[in-house]
């Protein structure tokens, strides 16, 4: 692990900047957007170490929310990526990534934009400094600092920065642009070490009151036939915040327009709370009711994904709680739905 | 990397009608496209959408494919308005086709609904192609009336099949039909079918598909025998786009034919 100051960390973000369009956080009214700065285009005060997650998921560099797959008739044709480095992403949205490779990258059918904007995008993300009043990473059995999957991953510790690389691609940019690194001493790392479990505590702390015993797969699983889903969805308006602001939420559908003297296919965000989702030709809709799609929702992260994936597709950011507009929060959900079976199941004991 | 979006261009070679409100395109790829009998394409109209389809003409003639579509909305559409030498899209074979091997030296019974005789006439076309290996394939088929049923020229041939039968209902007529008048699930009622030996098939109206199971449940056929053709809204045909799940099954990578059995628990099986 290397650490390197202030000073010669924007020299050499700089220098990155001349190779690659940089994404770099921004706060505006104690939320936090990435930010883009066009090549060469870098000023030190742009510097901004978020204490946690952007508002918007990192999900929008990788499957943008409206995107041209395709053009036709004629040869297949796939639009390269332009790489880019994004600076400040946290520990949640990586391993919203690694979720979203499930779907979209370890499949049968590799969707080539997302794949390739993998392959060559570049994180430098950056630990969490506080918990957000919304996040929940531990929950999910997660941290708030990456431990795998980043490129460079950077701490901020009394003024300085430490740098850890986890990637060839890392390695790489640090070779070619950073200059005047150090070698960075056991206590600086020792440092880093209290502060992460710091905000951890932070996390777990305002999350006391949540302690599931059970895995929501099973408590999910039990509710399949049952009513508190109209309960639990009382206050959904069906905006479709919450699908649309999760880091793992792909659902999208296609439409085909002209243009020029071609047609185009454009890709588009869906959400599985519309009515219209799962509308077909002559009418039927599966999930009718609002509290059924609900339902899908949970049934999808906590359920089917496992199944068919091995893990939740969740990370505990806490966006969709912070959106929600109906005052819906996951984890109260999830906690109403074990509650729920252990009454069904064990009357006795309460 | 292969765009998975892209549509390959495909030349309309004829429309049949095939009823009011059926019809089917015969359609040559650039190249042969190879499938298995009941995995399904997406059909783009251009400029106008994509919908998934199966195709109803046999995988053994992979040149000429043929898809038989109903009128039904957007797309199925401009799909009726498409002529000889139109272009049009095709991504695909999606899905994993009916288990054509599992059904070998058994009885198959093969139930339709209107339009839904079309993915199951690519069914019978491999039936027929190794008729050996199968003990009998017994076909019930039903429309709203005698004018819709489909591939109506074809029946005769079929019945002529040696271990092949086929009986076929109008849920109501008028004037000179001299066949049965009913559900098709009225002809589930005294199959003399082997129950203990015999895997049944059936794809339809999604109303159709759940009376036909209840009645193959009553008769004595077990979820496991039991294959169903499920609808879903697809948008990419590939596991992605996430809307055509029942419970932890995706229909357009997982069926879109599914066994009773694995989807028996899930709520909205039947819309």
């Amino acid at each position: 692990m290397y650490q390197i100051s202030r000073e010669n960390l924007f020299r050499s973000l700089a220098r990155l900047n001349h190779e690659y369009p940089l994404f770099i956080p921004i706060e505006f009214e104690n939320h936090y957007y990435f930010e883009p700065v066009a090549r060469d285009g870098w000023k030190d005060e742009l510097w901004f170490y978020p204490p946690l997650r952007t508002t918007l998921p990192l999900k929008t560099f990788y499957t943008p929310p409206l995107k041209q797959v395709s053009r036709y008739p004629g040869p297949e044709t796939t639009d390269e990526v332009q790489p880019v480095v994004i600076i400040g992403p946290k520990a949640c949205d990586i391993h919203a990534l690694k979720i979203m490779d499930k779907v979209y990258a370890e499949g049968e059918f590799p969707e080539p934009y997302y794949v390739e904007a993998r392959e060559k995008n570049i994180i430098i993300s950056t630990d969490c400094r506080s918990a957000g009043p919304h996040c929940y990473c531990t929950l999910m059995n997660y941290k708030p600092y990456p431990k795998a999957d980043f490129d460079l991953n950077l701490s901020q510790i009394n003024g300085l920065l430490l740098i850890e690389i986890c990637s060839e691609k890392g390695k790489k940019i640090l070779e070619s642009s950073f200059i005047n690194l150090e070698e960075a001493p056991d206590s600086m790392i020792l440092e880093r070490e209290r502060q992460r479990e710091m905000v951890t505590e932070q996390v777990e702390k305002q999350n006391e009151k949540y302690s599931y015993f059970e895995d929501h797969k099973h408590s999910i699983e039990r509710h399949l036939d049952s009513g508190i889903w109209e309960e639990l969805s009382k206050t959904c308006v069906e905006c479709g915040t919450c699908t649309q602001i999760c880091p793992t939420c792909h659902c999208f559908l296609m439409y085909d327009q002209p243009v020029e003297d071609k047609f185009e296919r454009i890709k588009v965000w869906d959400s599985c709370f519309f009515g219209g989702y799962s509308r077909m030709a002559g009418g039927l809709t599966p999930r009718l009711r609002l509290a059924e799609r609900f339902k899908n929702r949970f049934y999808h992260k906590f359920n089917s994904f496992v199944t068919n994936f091995g893990l939740q597709a969740c990370t505990g950011c806490g966006r969709c709680v912070e959106g929600c507009m109906g005052n819906i929060d996951l984890r109260d959900v999830l906690m109403e739905l074990e509650k729920r079976v252990v009454l069904k199941e064990t009357p006795d004991l309460i | 990397m292969k765009n998975v979006y892209q549509p390959l261009d495909t030349r309309v070679l004829d429309v049949i009608t095939e009823t009011p409100t059926i019809k089917t395109l015969v359609l040559q790829p650039p190249e042969p496209i190879l499938f298995r009998s009941g995995q399904f394409m997406q059909l783009t109209v251009p400029g106008v959408g994509e919908a998934p389809f199966t195709p109803s003409s046999s995988p053994y003639k992979p040149e000429n494919m043929e898809i038989t579509i109903l009128r039904a909305g957007r797309v199925t559409e401009a799909v009726h308005d498409l002529n000889p030498g139109d272009k049009v899209g095709l991504r695909g074979p999606f899905g994993k086709g009916y288990p054509i091997d599992k059904f070998e030296g058994r009885e198959i019974l093969v139930v339709g609904g209107g339009v839904g005789l079309a993915p199951l006439r690519a069914l019978l076309y491999a039936l027929f192609h190794n008729l050996e290996k199968f003990k009998r394939v017994s076909i019930k088929y039903g429309a709203r009336n005698p004018s819709e049923l489909s591939f109506r020229r074809q029946y005769e041939e079929w019945r002529n099949l040696p271990k092949v039968d086929m009986e076929v209902s109008v849920d109501s007529a008028n004037g000179n039909w001299e066949g049965r008048v009913g559900l098709v699930t009225e002809l589930l009622n005294h199959t003399d079918i082997d129950l203990d030996n015999s895997f049944v098939v059936s794809c339809g109206p999604e109303i159709m598909l759940k009376f036909v199971t209840m009645k193959l449940l009553s008769v004595g056929f077990k979820p496991e025998q039991i294959y169903l053709s499920m609808n879903r809204n697809m948008s990419c045909g590939m596991g992605i786009c996430g809307r055509c799940n029942i419970g932890p099954y995706y229909l357009c990578k997982d069926g879109p034919d599914m066994n009773y059995a694995k989807i028996q628990k899930y709520p909205d099986v039947f819309g």
